[in-house]
């Protein structure tokens, strides 16, 4: 079950070689930088950057600019990764801030465009109404009503599969803390999950009653 | 490691497949994948060109098009020549043309003329006229051409040298190409093509780097309000192999992810389900190349042979080679 408590990050790119830059082996292991190129990384980290850049509240419309943004800026700086972190921790710092600057740049723009031209309203999602689509639309909902800190721990580790000790390291907190937040996450939504089912089943019983 | 802190909080079924099902839907679409990519890499490929980039490319497309003017010039004469059969009637009228009565002519060919070159088989006063050219020159051009080729100055043939696509052209310049009209022409080249040609060079580049934006925000739109639409897997037909698909698909983004056991335990669900089913040749390569990249590399390589002895040409058969059995 708990794929992100495993034994380290495992994160590295080139596929094949996960020495290369498994970030605990410490500052040793800069022998995959130079084999790194910006194709590899954008083909491997595509969706990981897609979902952190939405995480991060930039609204799907920008998404692309700042996603494209991003893999510039790794382009830019591709040379001065050295392995010593992972792969994924590197990447989340350089969105981390591309993200801020964009929306540093944009508020003004957004404020305006606010008042002129209020938000539509979402269009009805073509796959709410299949299993699977209620069920990820679930999740979602769990979600946006966990607060921050527990959240970004639960998506780090549970969608994105990132080891606990880089997610306490990308986060900047202790791996202790860490760990409890994702404890008290992880217990927030089982039972989440055990009152839909209790509501679902409450209201099939009656059903059945009923009919 | 110490998982202990979370083994106490195990997830049962329902809640792993909502996760799973949740997971699912966040893969970035394609579309987004490759879009953003082609982006990034028109960037990367192809920077934003200096201003001394800028004008030397231009200098350089300037010098291109001088000399494509020079060689369509020298080609007309020879490709040309059967042209003056094409319109006999305009021919006949042209030909009596005189220049005094040039004037005339040019609003008589603009109304009688159906064919653009019409135009420019006028006088020199109407070619002046022509579209956005230096007259100047033009006349110029005719003006040394008629006297050193010494031709007959019934005022239409000079200007025909101007304009290769003119049949006349032919018959004026096949036998006398003078040496002042390459001098001359050229200018004239250089001069209307520089104004004309430099900014169209870097109108079109920034129009095609705009436009690709502009598509690329038209698409992103239409993904933002259908941006679950790869995700809408139809249960009823063909739903079995959506199924497959699905989990091979999450085996598969658990890999890209760098999880070869969460990988494996995918592939699992999918062996127990499909035991047989439409992808279970790509979920045995799967499993080879997962098995590999967990650790376990004597049951990848067997698992890998294994593979490749039934599927040599698979499509996945080269990767499962490489990460296993190199």
């Amino acid at each position: 079950m708990t794929d992100c408590v495993g034994d380290g990050p495992q994160q590295h790119v080139g596929g094949h070689a996960p020495e290369a830059v498994s970030g605990r082996r410490g500052p040793t292991s800069t022998h995959a930088p130079a084999t790194l190129e910006l194709e590899d990384v954008y083909s491997q980290y595509s969706g990981f950057v897609w979902r952190i850049v939405r995480r991060m509240g930039i609204p799907e419309a920008s998404v692309e600019d700042v996603m494209h943004e991003v893999f510039l800026v790794v382009h830019r700086r591709l040379g001065d990764y050295d392995g010593r972190v992972a792969m994924t921790t590197w990447l989340y710092h350089q969105t981390r801030g591309v993200v801020s600057n964009h929306r540093r740049s944009r508020r003004r723009e957004q404020r305006r465009l606010q008042l002129v031209d209020p938000q539509p309203a979402a269009a009805p999602d073509p796959e709410a109404h299949t299993r699977r689509g209620q069920a990820a639309a679930f999740v979602q909902r769990f979600l946006a009503d966990l607060d921050p800190q527990k959240r970004e721990i639960f998506e780090l580790c549970e969608v994105e599969g990132l080891a606990m000790p880089e997610v306490a390291d990308l986060l900047g907190i202790k791996l202790n803390t860490a760990y409890s937040r994702l404890r008290a996450a992880r217990q927030l939504f089982q039972r989440a999950v055990t009152r839909l089912r209790a509501a679902d089943d409450g209201r099939a019983s009656l059903r059945s009653r009923t009919a | 490691m110490n998982d202990a802190p979370v083994a106490d909080v195990e997830f049962d079924a329902d809640a792993s497949n909502m996760l799973d099902a949740y997971i699912a839907e966040q893969q970035i679409p394609v579309a987004v994948h490759q879009r953003v990519w082609s982006r990034v890499q028109s960037d990367v490929v192809a920077p934003v060109p200096s201003a001394a980039g800028g004008w030397l490319r231009r200098g350089a497309m300037a010098g291109g098009l001088v000399a494509a003017a020079l060689a369509l010039w020298w080609m007309g004469g020879q490709v040309l020549t059967s042209a003056d059969t094409r319109e006999p009637a305009n021919q006949a009228g042209y030909d009596v043309i005189s220049p005094s009565q040039s004037g005339t002519a040019e609003r008589r060919g603009g109304a009688q003329a159906t064919a653009p070159e019409a135009k420019f088989r006028t006088t020199g006063s109407s070619r002046s006229a022509g579209p956005g050219v230096a007259p100047l020159e033009r006349i110029v051009g005719h003006d040394t051409t008629a006297a050193e080729g010494s031709l007959p100055s019934d005022g239409v043939l000079p200007g025909a040298q101007l304009d290769p696509a003119a049949p006349e052209g032919v018959r004026a310049d096949a036998p006398q190409p003078t040496e002042a009209e390459p001098m001359v022409n050229p200018d004239a080249a250089a001069g209307a093509s520089e104004p004309d040609t430099a900014p169209t060079d870097h109108d079109s580049d920034s129009q095609a780097r705009s436009s690709h934006r502009r598509s690329g925000r038209t698409h992103r739109g239409g993904s933002t309000r259908g941006g679950s639409t790869p995700h809408t897997n139809d249960p009823g037909v063909g739903s079995t192999l959506a199924d497959e698909n699905r989990l091979l698909g999450r085996a598969r983004a658990a890999l890209i992810d760098d999880q070869p056991r969460r990988a494996l335990a995918r592939l699992a669900t999918h062996a127990k389900r499909y035991p047989e089913g439409v992808l279970a040749q790509e979920r045995r390569a799967l499993r080879a190349v997962a098995l590999c990249e967990a650790g376990q590399r004597d049951k990848g390589a067997a698992a890998a042979r294994a593979f490749l002895a039934a599927h040599p040409g698979a499509a996945l058969a080269p990767r499962v080679r490489t990460t296993c059995l190199e």
